[in-house]
């Protein structure tokens, strides 16, 4: 009685974990154990991250560069 | 006893399934097709990168090559000219001029695959609101807008990239005066792209994603939804 109480035992940890495993791979949990090469997209971002992203491009300017080039243009 | 752990064995195994069944039924496609929208948009930002980049690299050498002849008949006149002081500046400026365009057009194209990143983004983030049955048409055309944009801009940093800066001239005491005007036709053409085809671009990003912030509730994840089981 007591050894098929223990099977049963088994059998249903056996099942609940099985049951994890299943609900762990579907929620894609193992994918992020294994490294990735970078993505330059990540999974979730927000329009405030996305806005921050926008926000931190810069264009630039070239005049201080070419304004440089007038100190040497001032003694040809 | 036995009975009734086995009774609660089979109820466990019945939950379970159920559970099983649900959320297999729960919304995996869309949780998929946004999962490989996300590995495709990488691929694609990656290619369009190393293509960006190649086509950069080219024009480079095509002006590169195009400009030789040019380029030594002005290394021949600074050559001859009597003032040592002039020569050591000529040949400074005539470098200075080429790396500044080298320099500038390598960050514009650098910020042309920045500003093509957000679009992934926001595309993205579309394709999950759409997901949630959002209506996210205004966001798609917007979207088209900017990677419009984005490929004018870049075929504009191409045609700048060929442009060589040399000063032609004749007599040693023209020569401030032909490297002035090399100097104001670099400033021109940089700034042009900068006011031009850069911002332009720029401004389309940043429509696409007013366009998305208009869409009610955009940054909520896709939940799981179940579908009528057949």
């Amino acid at each position: 009685m007591k050894t098929l109480n223990k099977t049963w035992i088994l059998i249903l940890i056996a099942v609940v974990v099985l049951a994890l495993v299943w609900v762990a791979w579907q929620y894609g949990f193992f994918n992020q154990l294994v490294t990735k090469e970078e993505a330059l997209i990540s999974d979730n971002d927000t329009t405030a991250e996305i806005d921050n992203d926008l926000n931190a491009v810069d264009i630039g300017s070239p005049d201080e560069d070419l304004k440089q080039l007038d100190s040497d243009l001032n003694q040809l | 006893m036995n009975r009734k752990f086995i009774s609660s064995f089979l109820t466990a195994v019945f939950c379970l399934v159920f559970v099983f069944s649900v959320a297999a039924q729960t919304n995996a496609p869309s949780r998929e097709d946004i999962k490989a929208k996300k590995t495709e948009l990488n691929t694609h930002l990656k290619n369009e990168r190393e293509t960006a980049k190649k086509r950069i690299e080219t024009a480079r050498e095509e002006a590169k090559n195009a400009a030789e002849t040019r380029r030594v008949e002005l290394k021949n006149k600074i050559s001859t000219l009597r003032d040592e002081k002039k020569k050591q500046i000529a040949t400074r400026l005539d470098e200075q001029m080429a790396r500044l365009n080298a320099r500038w057009t390598d960050h514009f194209n650098n910020v042309l695959d920045r500003l093509s990143e957000i679009i992934g983004k926001i595309e993205l983030r579309a394709d999950k609101a759409q997901a949630m049955g959002k209506d996210v048409s205004a966001v798609r055309t917007a979207i088209q807008n900017a990677k419009t944009a984005i490929e004018s801009a870049r075929v504009a940093v191409e045609t700048q990239v060929k442009k060589t800066y040399i000063a032609t001239f004749t007599s040693e005491d023209k020569l401030g005066a032909a490297f002035k005007t090399v100097r104001e036709q670099l400033h021109k053409d940089l700034f042009g792209l900068r006011d031009g085809a850069m911002k332009s671009t720029r401004e389309a990003v940043k429509n696409a994603l007013q366009a998305l912030k208009s869409v009610p509730r955009v940054d909520e994840e896709p939940k799981a939804t179940t579908t009528p089981s057949q």
